[in-house]
């Protein structure tokens, strides 16, 4: 497949904004994929898709099979083979401007962006070899956060508490998404977030830190995040709780974390909807691995970081149509 | 009643015995954890990020485009 992709041009993106956003590029990609209406059924429109720039869709799979999704690339390349020039020409309808809403807008310029990986763990782990099973995440601070937490004097010995830093991994990051996307858990429902940090070296302006704590989650019975798109049609008994460990070199007198590594290793219990435990409820051991992010990817929970530094879209992509919202037809 | 059905699932399962975590094992950690090369294969795909950057490019090198969707982005958590 990888050979293949050589001959599309290959984008990914998050399939329910697309197919519920009122952004020009939304209402696009829901007219193209839905006979030129837009999306109002709850149907998933995740997968493969192939489109010429006009917006013919020339194939269409949702699918695992590598070697389905390459049959499905084929004949889609065919069908494109076969277009005129004219039908392969762009869409005029293909917007000039940025989308006015992504969760990317709130890349938090400054502050702390983190990659974080959770794992199934397998007896033997870390040094037997690793279960298939694992996810990948973001998780961020606005770099007024990270000031807020940092000490602006510290020496060797001094410990302090990282407690919005803490939080965040417990409710937002440190959950149980090794095999599919999970919820994140309330403030009420953090039994425990603690992450103690020691100063080990100073030398100028930047200390070493060693870093340590613990988390522990248990799903209430009610869903406590409001309305929102992640609310879910059912709850079902789920909790988490972790270790952690690991190291940082911070800037004390910008207010800085210059580099960072987390470890968190626990038990985690249950399931949600669609986080691919099924009848897998446990307890079993996860594994979550946190470094400082290459990229701008928003994470999953953006929505329910309750910050107003990540802004929110005008129309909420729960609604079924800016109408709807009380903001006229569009 | 979701309380209740789960402290049944704790007292019928017995909590897993998990390994020592400590900082001399980061490396270990961060080897197991991570995902490997054949883990990440779809990243030598040239991906866009977005629906509209991949749009752009499709328009620009006159190509079909590939689209990969899933409910979270498929380069993040899904």
């Amino acid at each position: 497949m990888v050979a293949r992709a050589r001959d599309f041009a290959c984008a990914a993106d998050e399939v329910w904004r697309l197919q519920r956003g009122s952004d020009a590029d939304c209402i696009l990609f829901q007219r193209w994929t839905n006979a030129g209406r837009r999306i109002t059924d709850p149907g998933t429109r995740q997968g493969f898709w192939v489109f010429a720039p006009g917006g013919e869709v020339l194939g269409r799979i949702n699918s695992r099979s590598p070697e389905r999704v390459t049959r499905m690339l084929d004949a889609a390349l065919d069908r494109w083979n076969e277009l005129s020039d004219e039908a392969r020409s762009p869409s005029k309808d293909i917007p000039a401007a940025e989308p006015a809403h992504r969760w990317e807008d709130g890349y938090p310029e400054g502050g702390l962006a983190l990659e974080r990986f959770s794992r199934d763990l397998v007896d033997g782990a870390p040094h037997a070899k690793p279960s298939p099973r694992w996810n990948r995440d973001t998780l961020w601070f606005a770099a007024a956060e990270v000031r807020a937490m940092l000490p602006t004097e510290a020496t060797r010995g001094d410990a302090f508490a990282l407690e919005l830093f803490a939080d965040r991994l417990a409710r937002l990051a440190l959950v149980d998404d090794a095999r599919g996307q999970t919820l994140p858990y309330a403030p009420d429902e953090v039994e425990d977030a603690e992450l103690l940090a020691r100063v080990v070296a100073r030398e100028g302006d930047r200390a070493d830190l060693v870093l340590q704590g613990r988390t522990a989650c248990v799903a209430a019975e009610e869903w406590l995040l409001g309305d929102n798109s992640w609310t879910p049609r059912r709850r079902f008994p789920h909790r988490i709780a972790t270790e952690l460990c690991g190291t940082a070199t911070v800037d004390l007198a910008a207010g800085t974390i210059l580099d960072i590594e987390l470890v968190a290793i626990g038990v985690r219990e249950g399931r949600t909807t669609f986080n691919g435990r099924g009848r897998d409820l446990g307890p079993s051991p996860i594994g979550f691995h946190l470094a400082p992010a290459p990229d701008r990817l928003a994470p999953t929970f953006a929505s329910l970081y309750g910050v107003d530094w990540i802004p929110r879209p005008d129309v909420p992509t729960w609604r079924d149509s800016p109408a709807e919202a009380g903001l006229g037809e569009r | 009643m979701l309380l209740t059905a789960l402290t049944l699932i704790s007292a019928q399962a017995q909590e897993p015995a998990l390994p020592q975590l400590d900082a001399g094992e980061l490396t270990a950690w961060r080897a197991h954890l991570r995902p490997s090369g054949d883990d990440l294969a779809y990243a030598r795909i040239d991906w866009e990020s977005t629906f509209l950057d991949g749009l752009q490019r499709a328009a620009a090198e006159r190509k079909p485009l590939l689209l990969w969707l899933m409910n979270g982005h498929p380069l993040g958590c899904t």
